[in-house]
């Protein structure tokens, strides 16, 4: 019975947004299990699949089984009431109570604004995509009253973390901060500020000791 | 000879003693025992009932400016590029959509930040966010956040960190964003000469950049280095002009003032959350009001506790870090 | 010239400085002002039109970017002399005070010019404070209320300068009158000066110290020991300034100085040293043996083994090498009774105060700053020249109190001694 979901699984994994309703379709041509469960040779805990590249013996999932979050036999229903074409849909908040099963603690961090991304939203919002410093870009809320702001989480569960292996994979950092820009070039100033400090000087300096030589030599 | 300046100094008594008198009268007794009173910390760090017309109308007077200097700019560009280009369309929109507020403090707000370091991959999109969403001169290369990569030891040390790390997440290190900590007690408003920087009854320490003179002996003051100098004009361009602006936040600069982290006022004032807290990609940050028992920031300290950076500064930081449920694998694996 | 008249109005007296503090003076003086002025306008120029540009013009270019200031190091030449400048005005009470004390005749006549420095040397602080501000033009929110009085010390120290100018320029101009009136300063008012003029030359030292020592963020001035320190020197360099123009008055225009006046502020001044010595002998116990403090150690590197920077390093060991040059010195009769052996041993202690007091203090503060990153700090040509400018205007005035009050000396010397 599990490879049956198994197949199922990996099938379903392999369909694209565009081919989800093809999907459904085509699940009762998929049936009897054996047609495909044959060929894979699946034995033991051992539940990894060429076909759906869902491998369960590694990573943070390790350990489940497909049945712990889809339901036998469609697979296409998920534990918790909602349907995997939501996923292909886009509707992916609705995929939030599958993980909030078992992560329940994580889940209330989650709706209480703690766990994961929290995003603005506004009256008349549109996000635009700017450019900006060192070409990085940002996403900019453009609003049309920007004084009622509320705040909800940005995305669901399986946006960040892949269902099957849901390690957050690490971005690679953007560049190092840069200091303050260096001063202008200044060397005109640097010449004209050494030639008025001597001339100065030399205008201090000399009458002071002409000066003194003469009255040495009266002194004398 | 004597004998004058005697005269002339009994007579500056006299004026004295006559003086003081006269102020000792007109001055009422309870005025003078007021000023006997010890000073109220809370209330002269937080000026709560600080009148926020005026900040209003000087946020119209600086709307109608920028809108104008921003349509000039937008004209420019629309003949270089031509009047159908998508940057002309795009300038004009964001001039016509340019809003300077001046939102007060809602009353029994708090605000806080605490950041989880388990989560923290060093990835630096806070800081560039940061940069857009407050409209900081791009010429000036002022970020508000710094990534500080830290050895993971028993209690991090911020001296010998790295600011300037190429790769990340390191398995052996942690990252620790520092912006301003927005202190209960912070030494940059103590010694602000001229009181352009305060702390805001909702926690928020700001700069009033039209009364700063540029002293930098906030920046001096600052135990997190978190106040940074305008040293030039700043320029923004039009293109990347965010046009939701607060008075005392992310209004285009002045030259020669100092400026700082503002919990991204513009937005916090109106129920929303910092731009590096909607950036961060691992959601590390987390924003909210202490008073509410609710809030995101009072689970964080219920579930896991916080601390604080330099906490023997005795500056009270309202900026929290604290390690989250669980070390992520990534970085256990060591990916680099 | 000047004949005892009855009154002498404050027009008079307006007249009679410029009169002689630029009109009469020889080729020499006038060559000496026109090299001052020269820096000066130079200075200014760059001020006004390069570092300040944005906020005299309202232009693009320029601005304060130009100096070698950073985020990290926010203070830097100008505060440096700033400090140095304030301990010379503050040390210059201390003629009067020896005067007072003592009822030296000697020192008595030359506290006139010991109020000349102070103002030239206030006037200088001052100017540096106001060319290092960003807006200057704002500081104006600082004159009628003082803002943020009980906490900001640089309000304190706002108060404190120039409750001390205006002081001594009272002092100058009361005892300037007298004289010209051909009368003799009265003594009470000297006393008077003194009781409430001293207090405020230590405080402006003191308070100058206290903008820096209280600073939680800046380990290496977290030390109540800063502001003793600041005194001790400034009670070093100070002196040795005015035995300075003392020797070229007496060279150069006929000054007649007690010996004793000059071997009692010798002892002054290598007392003074000794201490500033000692009290650097004890911050280097206190950061290198048991200190646990990181940043505090890593500063004080900075400062003692010349990491990151070289020339502090080379200037803080230079303050060690001069001063104790200049103790030693001091113990040999030939330069200690001698005018010449003076003035060399009174350079050495500016420069070695100079060494100790200006960018030594500033900079490893900020090296490595509060994040524990080195930034550095290399002052550029135009903070230089600006610097210079500043220093050109506050000798302007010196040069030309100085001469007006020394002329006046002389006069009643001469008139005593015949």
């Amino acid at each position: 019975m599990r490879m049956i979901m198994l197949v199922m699984l990996a099938i379903l994994g392999l369909i694209s947004a565009s081919a989800a309703a093809v999907a459904v379709a085509e699940e009762e041509e998929l049936y009897p299990c054996e047609k495909c469960h044959l060929k894979l040779k699946l034995t033991g805990m051992k539940k990894a699949s060429v076909y759906h590249a869902v491998n369960l013996t590694i990573g943070a999932h390790k350990g489940l089984v497909c049945a712990d979050c889809h339901v036998p036999p469609t697979m296409s229903e998920l534990v918790g009431g909602v349907n995997i074409v939501s996923f292909y849909k886009g509707d992916y908040k609705e995929l939030n109570v599958v993980c909030a099963g078992c992560h329940e603690k994580t889940y209330r961090d989650y709706v209480n604004l703690v766990h994961g991304n929290k995003t603005i939203v506004c009256e008349g919002e549109v996000k635009v995509l700017v450019k900006g410093y060192k070409n990085v870009s940002y996403w900019l809320h453009l609003c049309q009253d920007y004084t009622s702001l509320s705040v909800v989480p940005a995305k669901g569960c399986v946006e960040c973390h892949t269902p099957h292996n849901p390690h957050y994979k690490p971005l690679a950092p953007l560049p190092p901060p840069s200091r303050r820009p260096p001063p202008p070039d200044q060397s005109v100033i640097a010449y004209t500020t050494l030639g008025v400090i001597i001339s100065s000087l030399m205008l201090i300096v000399v009458p002071f000791v002409v000066e003194l030589e003469k009255g040495g030599r009266r002194g004398r | 000879m004597v004998d004058e300046t005697r005269r002339n100094l009994i007579k500056a008594g006299v004026v004295a003693v006559v003086g003081s008198a006269i102020g000792f009268i007109a001055v009422k007794r309870e005025k003078l025992m007021e000023l006997l009173k010890p000073v109220d910390k809370v209330e002269l760090l937080s000026a709560i009932d600080r009148e926020y017309s005026v900040y209003a109308e000087r946020a119209k007077k600086k709307e109608a400016e920028l809108k104008r200097w921003c349509m000039e700019e937008a004209a420019k560009l629309c003949r270089e590029r031509g009047e159908e280009s998508v940057e002309c369309v795009e300038a004009k929109r964001r001039c016509d959509a340019i809003q300077v507020k001046a939102t007060g403090p809602r009353k029994g707000v708090r605000f806080a930040m605490a950041i989880d370091l388990n989560k923290c991959i060093g990835c630096r999109r806070c800081a560039y966010a940061c940069v857009m969403e407050n409209n900081q001169g791009r010429n000036l290369n002022i970020e508000w956040i710094k990534v500080l990569g830290v050895e993971r030891k028993e209690f991090p040390e911020i001296l010998g960190s790295q600011l300037d790390y190429e790769m990340a997440p390191l398995p052996d290190t942690v990252y620790i964003p520092i912006s301003c900590m927005h202190c209960e007690n912070p030494p940059c408003v103590m010694v602000c000469p001229v009181r352009a920087t305060w702390k805001e009854s909702d926690g928020i320490v700001v700069v009033d950049y039209d009364r700063c003179i540029g002293c930098r002996y906030c920046i001096a003051a600052c135990p997190y280095g978190a106040r940074y100098f305008n040293w030039a004009k700043p320029v923004v361009p039009v293109l990347e002009l965010n046009p939701n602006m607060h008075i005392l936040g992310n209004v285009p600069r002045v030259p020669h003032v100092v400026e700082k982290c503002t919990f991204c006022i513009q937005r916090t004032r109106d129920g929303g959350v910092p731009a590096c807290v909607e950036v961060c990609p691992v959601g590390a940050r987390v924003f909210g009001d202490l008073n509410d028992p609710n809030s995101p920031i009072r689970r964080v300290i219920e579930r896991y506790g916080v601390y604080t950076l330099k906490s023997e500064a005795g500056t009270n930081p309202r900026l929290f870090y604290f390690f989250g449920p669980s070390k992520p694998v990534h970085k256990q694996e060591g990916r680099r | 010239m000047v004949e005892g008249r009855g009154k002498v109005t404050l027009v008079d007296l307006i007249r009679y400085v410029i009169a002689e503090g630029i009109v009469r003076g020889g080729p020499s003086y006038k060559c000496l002002l026109t090299g001052l002025a020269l820096m000066a306008i130079h200075g200014l120029y760059l001020w006004i039109f390069v570092q300040h540009a944005p906020i005299f013009l309202g232009s693009d270019a320029g601005g304060m970017i130009v100096t070698g200031m950073n985020n990290s190091v926010p203070w830097g030449l100008y505060i440096a002399f700033f400090i140095f400048w304030v301990g010379v005005a503050a040390a210059a009470i201390m003629f009067g005070l020896a005067g007072y004390v003592f009822h030296h005749k000697g020192f008595r006549e030359i506290a006139v010019i010991a109020e000349v420095q102070a103002i030239a040397a206030i006037l200088i602080a001052m100017m540096l404070l106001f060319v290092d501000v960003g807006r200057p033009i704002r500081t104006l929110i600082l004159m009628p209320q003082l803002p943020n009085f009980p906490q900001s010390i640089l309000d304190w120290d706002f108060i404190v300068l120039s409750t001390y100018l205006i002081l001594n320029i009272l002092a100058y101009i009361y005892v300037l009158k007298k004289m010209l009136a051909g009368q003799e300063p009265s003594i009470k008012f000297e006393h008077a000066f003194m009781v409430i003029a001293a207090p405020f030359a230590i405080g402006i030292h003191t308070v100058t110290a206290f903008i820096s020592q209280a600073l939680v963020a800046r380990p290496y001035w977290h030390s109540p020991l800063l502001a003793p320190r600041y005194v001790a020197t400034a009670f070093a360099s100070g002196p040795a300034l005015l035995l300075l123009i003392l020797l070229i008055a007496e060279s150069r225009m006929g000054l007649k100085v007690d010996f004793d006046v000059y071997r009692k502020t010798v002892y002054v001044i290598v007392g003074s040293l000794v201490i500033g010595l000692y009290f650097t002998l004890s911050e280097v116990q206190e950061i290198f043996w048991y200190t646990t403090e990181p940043l505090k150690r890593a500063q004080a590197s900075v400062l003692f083994f010349g990491k990151h920077i070289w020339w502090l390093g080379f200037l803080g060991w230079l303050w060690v090498i001069l001063g104790v040059a200049a103790v030693l010195l001091s113990f040999i009769p030939s330069i200690r009774n001698t005018r010449k052996g003076i003035a060399i041993l009174s350079t050495i202690v500016i420069v070695a105060v100079i060494c100790e007091k200006t960018l030594t203090i500033v900079v490893p503060a900020f090296t490595p700053d509060s994040l524990g990153q080195v930034v550095g700090y290399v002052p550029t040509p135009i903070e230089v020249a600006i610097t210079v400018g500043v220093h050109a205007i506050g000798f302007i005035v010196y040069a030309i109190l100085a001469r007006a009050a020394l002329k006046l000396l002389i006069q009643r010397q001469s008139v005593g001694h015949t």
